[in-house]
């Protein structure tokens, strides 16, 4: 446990503190923006895998991520509640709103849950074009940051939940999520209250995801309804599937690659969807690992020089 | 009196066509255990195809309209076949036993789909001339010609589709492997075969929706979105995988969105439509036509 703690600590550091200084020197420039996109979207694939761990795909990331995002700008807009409050706010709002939603859908499992998630998504969206006292059609505006190097701060913020997302996964819970994936009823016959647990995964991941909302409206200072389309819950599988399921690693560097690829191609004028619907088709179909899962089997066969048998390469799949 | 039987029509017309679109996303969860996300890209592409090929198809030919109509509808069936031919053989194949990756697959598809579209038909609405003159009043309501012809010509390709499963072989195999995949493969039932069958009768179905679609209302590229929202809700009610459930979510929908869009408008149809889906949650988790226990 120890090593674990002191390897995510360390991974934090290696990843994390080039993406803090970035954001110092780079500070509301362009890259700064990207900077803290690239952090949210981070935390949104992180918190999305997470919830894969229980083996459940949770498209009511948009929802939950809105919900984040509309907690804090409304505090910080409207009363003027400081920052780290109000991102504070939202995070525990989508935490605690998820509570009731994974009450009633961990009911069902698999294509339910799924759906069900989707439909939460898109009623999220539509019930806040319908919130006048949230702006409505059009949104919030002026959810300014008030403190400063707010690119820095974010990516310290994203960079702290990604860990303890780690250490999430890595915890005795952690455990009994993926248990509940291999074998749900095993969990259940040795007498652990498996919805509880699903409820627990899903409330930390949608804490997670509420904060990604929150830092995307201090990053962009105006949100609206259509910001969080479900689409915003298949980039973030996108992100996933892309970077590679295998690891928090993977889902970071996919949802890094991602933006930074799909920034590049609206500078050249090119669509948004085409790119994250290729990037899971070819994450599917050509490196079903992922980038990092790539790589790391590469690595390894590398290592391993010509003793490589053809026997499939191992993985670090759970990072143990 | 005259108010009911106006809204009666009207929820006649929506739920007819919901049927059609969301018993495809049935018939292809019931073979192939995979939530189809792109359903709504085929059938947005026979929707699109029609409304853009019929008027130069009729200024080409000197057509009437109404055949105008008849053979685009026939170009795009052939093409959202085509398509979901080539896209089950280049990659849902891959995945037949991992109904995850099946899932993600589709959802890439659809995005990857509705950009191309974008590029192929631009973000602008496309829309038909009605090319049925005429309209029905039967006590107090009123019913377009053209509305209620195709309608009656959605609920009778449902009709086909019953008799389909019920008395062919192919309808017999594909309920089979719903109900019991391995109970079916033990009959000799060929897995890569149904799937693709079913996936391809799911894709038709989702075409003659489509093709339906166009002349009552105006279409784009993100059109499918609204109504897989709509068909998961009718899916959620009914009962995933279950043909009888499918219809009878999609005449609630339909009722629901009727009532609902009169009185109020069509998101707050959407949010109500929502609670009952959370209300079936509670009191029935496995879907209204599913059998008790």
């Amino acid at each position: 446990m120890r090593a674990k703690l002191g390897r995510a600590l360390l991974g934090a550091l290696v990843a994390g503190l080039p993406a803090i200084l970035f954001g110092v020197a780079t500070d509301g420039s362009y890259l700064g923006q990207m900077l803290i996109w690239a952090a949210a979207a981070c935390v949104q694939a992180a918190s999305l895998r997470l919830v894969m761990l229980i083996g459940e795909i949770n498209l009511s990331t948009a929802g939950f991520c809105a919900i984040g995002a509309y907690g804090a700008g409304y505090l910080g807009s409207t009363f003027g509640v400081p920052m780290l409050a109000s991102l504070a706010f939202g995070a525990l709002l989508a935490a605690a709103l998820s509570v009731p939603f994974g009450y009633l859908t961990f009911r069902s499992k698999g294509p339910y849950f799924l759906l069900i998630g989707f439909c939460v998504s898109e009623v999220v969206r539509l019930l806040l074009t319908r919130a006048e006292f949230l702006g409505g059609n059009s949104g919030l505006v002026g959810i300014v940051p008030d403190l400063p190097s707010y690119a820095a701060i974010a990516a310290f913020l994203a960079v702290l939940t990604i860990v303890a997302l780690y250490i999430a996964e890595t915890s005795t819970l952690g455990l009994l999520f993926r248990a509940i994936r291999n074998h749900e009823p095993l969990v259940q016959a040795v007498g652990i209250n498996v919805r509880r647990v699903k409820i627990a995964c899903l409330a930390i991941a949608s804490a997670a995801v509420g904060l990604s909302g929150g830092l995307q409206a201090y990053a962009n200072s105006v949100i609206a309804p259509g910001d969080f389309s479900f689409l915003l819950s298949v980039y973030a599988l996108a992100y996933v599937k892309f970077g590679g399921d295998g690891s928090v690693i993977g889902a970071c560097l996919g949802a890094v690659l991602l933006t930074v690829i799909s920034q590049y191609m609206l500078g050249l004028g090119a669509d948004q969807t085409i790119l994250f619907g290729g990037a899971l088709l070819v994450g599917l179909i050509v490196m079903p690992r992922g980038v990092y899962g790539t790589v790391l089997a590469l690595l390894h066969r590398l290592r391993r020089g010509r003793t490589a048998t053809g026997i499939a390469i191992p993985v670090a799949r759970d990072g143990t | 009196m005259g108010l009911a039987v106006q809204l009666l029509m009207n929820a006649l017309q929506i739920s007819s066509v919901y049927v059609l679109f969301a018993l495809g996303v049935t018939v292809i969860f019931g073979v192939m255990r995979m939530v189809n996300f792109a359903h709504g890209e085929f059938f947005s592409l026979a929707g699109l195809t029609v409304a853009v090929l019929s008027p130069p198809i009729a200024a080409a030919t000197g057509m009437p309209p109404a055949l105008a109509y008849l053979t685009a509808f026939l170009a795009a069936f052939v093409v959202v076949l085509a398509l979901a031919l080539a896209v089950f053989h280049l990659a849902l194949e891959r995945f037949l036993e991992d109904d995850v990756a099946a899932l993600t697959a589709s959802l890439g598809l659809s995005l990857a789909l509705q950009g191309i579209y974008v590029k192929i038909f631009g973000s602008d609405f496309h829309g038909l001339q009605p090319f049925i003159p005429g309209t029905l009043r039967i006590a107090g309501g009123a019913i377009a010609y053209q509305v209620l012809a195709i309608s009656l010509a959605a609920i009778l390709s449902t009709c086909g589709l019953l008799a389909l499963t019920k008395f062919t072989r192919l309808g017999k195999a594909l309920r089979a492997v719903s109900e019991d995949r391995e109970a079916a493969m033990l009959q000799g039932i060929r897995q890569r075969r149904i799937s693709a069958a079913g996936f391809l009768l799911g894709a038709a179905l989702a075409a003659l929706a489509g093709g339906f679609i166009a002349p009552m209302t105006v279409l784009q590229p993100a059109v499918g979105g609204d109504f897989m929202l709509k068909a998961f809700i009718i899916i959620v009610l009914g009962g995933l995988g279950s043909i009888p459930g499918t219809i009878l979510g999609g005449c609630l929908v339909g009722i629901v969105e009727s009532l609902a869009g009169y009185y109020f408008d069509l998101v707050t149809a959407s949010i109500i439509l929502f609670l009952f889906v959370i209300a079936m949650l509670l009191f029935r988790p496995r879907g209204l036509w599913a059998h008790a226990g």
